[in-house]
């Protein structure tokens, strides 16, 4: 008969309780960044409306994940300025084409903390008058999620100083 | 504690030579025009083109980043415009009209983009 020896267990019923209650611990804390850490999406609220907006006047929402503006200027020009825009807020360009282009803003260690992965997608639309409609969104991701923030304010906001020198 | 110092001035020596980065890109357009020294005249067109007429020698895209702390903010009155005059005397050209430019702050980073257009004007008469 083989013999158990009881005070030998690896775990006894405290630890087994103690174990449970990190693993439910670990899943929370998990859960709370999966859900905090990422956010924005690439699909902009905004939409052009011919009253809404005034030239070079951006209209952003609260987190500054999604922005848009109306410059007075026509595609092509707004296409070059958002290019300038995007790499001067320290990203890459990863996809572009006539109507939008996406970047990625390059990833840095810093003096306090880690920066930079964030995707940000520039689209624009002509309207009428040799005007041209723009939103600006940020995605932040889940690593490196502490070091993140939108942009999209940023973008418009830059997007407006070069289009109306 | 010497390895403790040796560490330490490792790291400043990184500290300082990650505290400031300038990438220039030139691309010279027309026939090459002798370079001249790197101190030579330049003038800047920042607001307006000038009148006269002028030949195109080349664009300049430059970004200049500066580590608030150790070198201060970046600018473009001071570094961007630098950077440009060693440039454009070294594809031959006397003046610089600057076509877009962007500062940015990052963290404790600091950012001139610069955009712009190396030219030739007339020597005066």
């Amino acid at each position: 008969m083989p013999r158990v020896n009881v005070a030998q267990s690896p775990l006894n019923e405290d630890d087994m309780i103690g174990a449970k209650n990190l693993s439910a611990r670990i899943a929370s804390l998990l859960a709370v960044l999966a859900t905090t850490g990422c956010a924005g999406t690439h699909v902009s609220k905004f939409n052009y409306e011919k009253d809404a907006y005034k030239v070079n006047v951006p209209v952003k929402d609260e987190g500054c994940y999604d922005a848009s503006v109306l410059l007075g200027v026509d595609a092509a020009r707004t296409k070059d300025v958002a290019s300038k825009v995007v790499v001067a807020l320290d990203s890459t360009v990863t996809e572009s084409n006539d109507t939008s282009l996406h970047a990625e803003r390059n990833r840095h260690i810093g003096l306090f903390l880690g920066s930079g992965g964030e995707e940000l997608a520039v689209e624009w639309k002509p309207v009428e008058g040799n005007k041209t409609f723009v939103t600006a969104t940020t995605k932040t991701g889940f690593v490196g999620g502490a070091g993140q923030k939108a942009w999209s304010c940023e973008i418009v906001d830059k997007m407006v100083e070069l289009a109306s020198k | 504690m010497p390895f403790l110092d040796r560490r330490w001035a490792v790291l400043m020596c990184v500290a300082l030579l990650a505290s400031c980065a300038t990438t220039t890109k030139v691309d010279t357009l027309g026939a090459e025009r002798a370079a001249m020294k790197s101190d030579c005249e330049i003038t800047f067109f920042k607001d307006a083109k000038p009148s006269a007429p002028f030949e195109v020698l080349g664009k300049i895209e430059s970004h200049i980043a500066q580590n608030f702390f150790f070198g201060g903010k970046a600018r473009l009155e001071d570094e961007g415009y630098a950077e440009l005059k060693a440039k454009a005397c070294g594809i031959g050209g006397n003046a610089v009209v600057i076509d877009d430019h962007l500062q940015t702050s990052v963290s404790e980073m600091t950012h001139v983009h610069v955009w712009a257009t190396v030219i030739k004007l007339p020597a005066k008469q």
